[in-house]
Formats: structure tokens, sequence, C-alpha cells
């Protein structure tokens, strides 16, 4: 027995909404993250993922109501990201019922946030995102604002310097690869995983199962994070987990023996 | 009545949310001695730092005081949960040592699972495999995933207080301990789907 892969579906919310739509059947609103989360839930998800693209300060005020509602029915590990600056937007998201916080953008304008995150809330809340793009051989940098700036920052030597700040697991997300369907960027995933002590999931172009084993397989990363195949039934769960036990990587199964 | 203790260290809302849903009735969350000393059932989480949640049981006045009277004197029924559980522990080794509650024998320690490629947090889905526990075989009748995240561990000094044992690596430890009316778990019934609310209903029924 040891711990398993974990597959986690990512739900990018606007305003309170889930953007890039979703076509579930039987779903009352479609739109609604807790409702998404909820099916997923049931699917067995070893975690989910809500990252928030909303601009206005409004925006972001829904996202507490849509982490307190998530937390009623779901009884998943839920991260949470997008948008924090603060220790205290941990604490508010943490106490509406988040269990981990994502930091991007803000763990690179001040690192000293990871650290002060950590010793606060403890390591195991802090998930630092990377974004990063291919710029030579083995060589990765990193961007923030959802990929639009670049930072002359080198992405392997972040993520051991947030590690190092406190940061109990990183999130990679290859911005060369997210929305293309053509998997993840398995060198840059590879690179940092062998490099840090703390678990790292892979984010970024998932277009089949296939991306996924790669993902643990080639990647070595700990967990695996997607978006539109799970979003749009390309795949269910269940079939996620049946590819990665084939490729001979630890999945869970929902439920054992004589639990009902 | 439930209590759920509020002294600043857990996930309140989501361990009331999973306690509701797994069937308790009138849960109160509070830290207040005097509501503590008439609950029927306690329930005492706990996220981050051994230190820092030692540090906030004892910041409450006359809430070890209480937690004691009603748990070690009249018996009623405890769980701990992740840090919660911990500080059942004689002491937590985790940057030096602090005193736990010493309700069951042990110490705290950081995990070792022997190899750099097995992290540290131990964070994910991990199986609970129950010793012989009344709660557990009720609950589950075998072994199940559940969801861990701690970078410590309960190493108790009885085995026979071990009611369900973890493996990470070539670590061992327990994923719960149990001794008369207490109990407490490593990993996050509440955050354990169906094999954890599962276990809750199964403790609240006890």
């Amino acid at each position: 027995m040891t711990l398993k892969v974990r597959i986690i579906p990512c739900l990018d919310v606007k305003d309170g909404r889930v953007v890039k739509g979703v076509q579930f059947e039987g779903l009352r609103d479609a739109g609604d993250p807790v409702e998404q989360a909820q099916f997923y839930d049931g699917e067995g998800a070893d975690e989910i993922c809500f990252l928030d693209i909303s601009a206005s300060h409004e925006g972001r005020g829904t996202l507490l109501d849509v982490v307190r509602r998530t937390a009623e029915v779901c009884f998943t590990p839920l991260t949470v990201g997008g948008g924090v600056r603060t220790t205290d937007d941990f604490r508010a998201l943490l106490l509406a019922g988040a269990d981990k916080v994502a930091i991007n953008t803000s763990a690179v304008k001040d690192p000293s946030l990871v650290t002060a995150a950590a010793r606060r809330f403890g390591a195991q809340c802090v998930v630092v995102a990377i974004d990063a793009k291919q710029t030579g051989p083995e060589q990765w940098e990193i961007f923030t604002h959802g990929g639009r700036n670049a930072t002359g920052i080198d992405a392997l030597a972040f993520a051991k310097d947030v590690v190092d700040r406190g940061a109990g697991e990183l999130l990679v997300t290859s911005m060369d690869k997210d929305g293309t369907k053509s998997g993840y960027d398995l060198a840059l995933t590879r690179a940092i995983a062998d490099s840090v002590s703390v678990p790292v999931i892979a984010s970024g172009g998932v277009g089949n199962l296939d991306d996924l084993v790669a993902g643990v397989t080639q990647g070595h990363a700990n967990a695996v994070l997607a978006a539109s195949i799970f979003h749009f039934r390309t795949h269910t769960l269940a079939e996620a987990r049946a590819a990665l036990a084939a490729a001979g990587a630890k999945v869970r199964q929902p439920i054992q023996g004589n639990l009902r | 009545m439930l209590t759920l203790i509020d002294y600043g260290s857990g996930n309140l809302r989501s361990a009331e949310k999973a306690l509701v849903a797994a069937g308790a009735r009138d849960v109160c969350v509070t830290a207040d001695p005097d509501r503590i000393a008439k609950a029927d059932q306690i329930v005492l989480p706990g996220v981050g730092a051994f230190a820092d949640c030692a540090a906030n049981l004892a910041a409450v006045d006359g809430l070890r005081e209480a937690l004691e009277t009603r748990v070690r004197g009249e018996g009623a029924a405890f769980l701990g949960i992740c840090v919660g559980m911990q500080l059942l522990a004689d002491v937590g080794i985790e940057f030096g040592s602090t005193p736990g509650l010493g309700w069951i024998g042990g110490k705290t320690s950081v995990i070792r699972p022997g190899s750099s490629e097995l992290k540290v947090p131990h964070m994910g889905w991990n199986t609970a495999e129950p010793t012989k526990n009344a709660v557990f075989d009720a609950a589950w009748g075998g072994a199940q995933d559940v969801y861990f995240v701690h970078s410590f561990a309960f190493r108790a000094a009885h085995n026979p207080d071990v009611a369900a044992w973890c493996t990470y690596g070539a670590d061992r430890f327990a994923a719960a301990v149990a001794k008369d009316n207490i109990m407490g778990v490593q990993f996050h019934p509440e955050k354990s789907q169906r094999a954890g609310l599962a276990l809750l209903e199964e403790w609240l029924k006890q």
C-alpha cells in the first residue's frame, strides 16, 4: 500500500461562474461551480481545483461564496487559487472551506509571502503555481498574470527557492502546452519533480488519457490535473484511473470491500 | 450535544459539514469550557504545526481542564483529527519538543519514507488498514483509501492503541489510535468522501 497518484479536475471560475462552459447532462445549472464540484466529488475525484480568473474585487467576493457552498456539499480536498495576495486572503479562503491555497503572481513578486503563509497555516496548505515557458533546451522561464508577463526568472531555480521557503506543493503549468491538448511539457515537469522534495502536480495540455499516464511515468508527477477532457466528458475519472492503473501507477479505488 | 472545538487551529467548516452529513444533530462550534463540560461527544480538529496547535489549546482559559474532566474523568466520546489526533500523544517532536495531552502513550516524529522519490508531506490518498476496532469494523469492514496531509506521524508506545495502520515507503505509522472513549485519526474523514463519512457515522453512533 502506498500513496496513490491523484487525479484532479480543475475548474476555471470567473465572477462565480465556470468558464469554458461544461456540458454535463443532468445538471440544473451547468455554469455553477458548486454543482460541477459535486459531480466530480461523486465520481471520486482525488482533489478538486478552482482557479479564479475574476478581474474585479466583486468577482473575488463571489469566489468565497462559491467555496463556502462547495464545502457544504463536497467532501473532497479543495485547492483554490487566483488573485491571492496576502496571508489574510489565505485565511479567508481556508475559513470558507478551502484545504489548500495556490499562489502564483504574488509568490513571484514577494516570495516572503510563501514563508509567512507556511508559518501561519502550515506548509501543507501552501501551493505555489508555477507558470513556465520554454526558453532553451532544458530551460524554462516563469511567467505571471496568466502567462502574459515574462519575469526573467529561471523556473527550476524558482521552484527550489519556494520549496526552501515553505511551499508544500507545486502546481507546474506549461504555458506552451496549456490549451493545446498535445500533452504536458514532460521535460519541465520531470526537471522540477526530480529536484524538489515536495509533491508536484502536472498541468497544462492534456488531450487524452495517455497524456495523464505520461505525466506520471515520464514527468514523475505525483498528481495530474486536467480540465477539458473531463469537462467535455471525453473521458470519465474512472477511465483515467483505469489508464493509470494499466500503466502500473497506483490509483485509488473510491470504494472498497463492503463499504456501501 | 456534540462540540467541535474552535481553538483557531482547524478547518472547522469542513469538519462541521461532514459531521452533519454523517448524522450529527446539534453541533456546537465552541471553545467555551462550560459548553465542553456538558458535551456528550467532542471533536478536536487541528491543522498546521503541533506546537502551534498545542499553544492555541493552552491559550484558551480552562479549556484543557474542561477536556480532562469531561473526557478522561467522565468518559465523553472524543475524536481528534490530524494534529488533533497527534495532540493525544505525550510529546510532539517537531522543531523542538512540545508536550501533548498525554492521553495515549507515544510521540510524534517526522515521516521517513526512505526514498527521495517519496515526497514529504505525505499528501494524498493512502490506505488505512484497521486492526481490531469496533468503529472501523462497522464502518468499513476492511481497509479503505483515505486522505492524508501531514509531515509528522504518531508513534504509539503500545501497539494495541493503534486502531489502523498506514504504510508509506519504509515508514509505517498510526492512521488511527483508540483507547476506551478516545479516538484519533491522522487522515481527514471530512475530506475522504464516502469512506470518511461512513467512519464519522459509526463514531457518532457508538
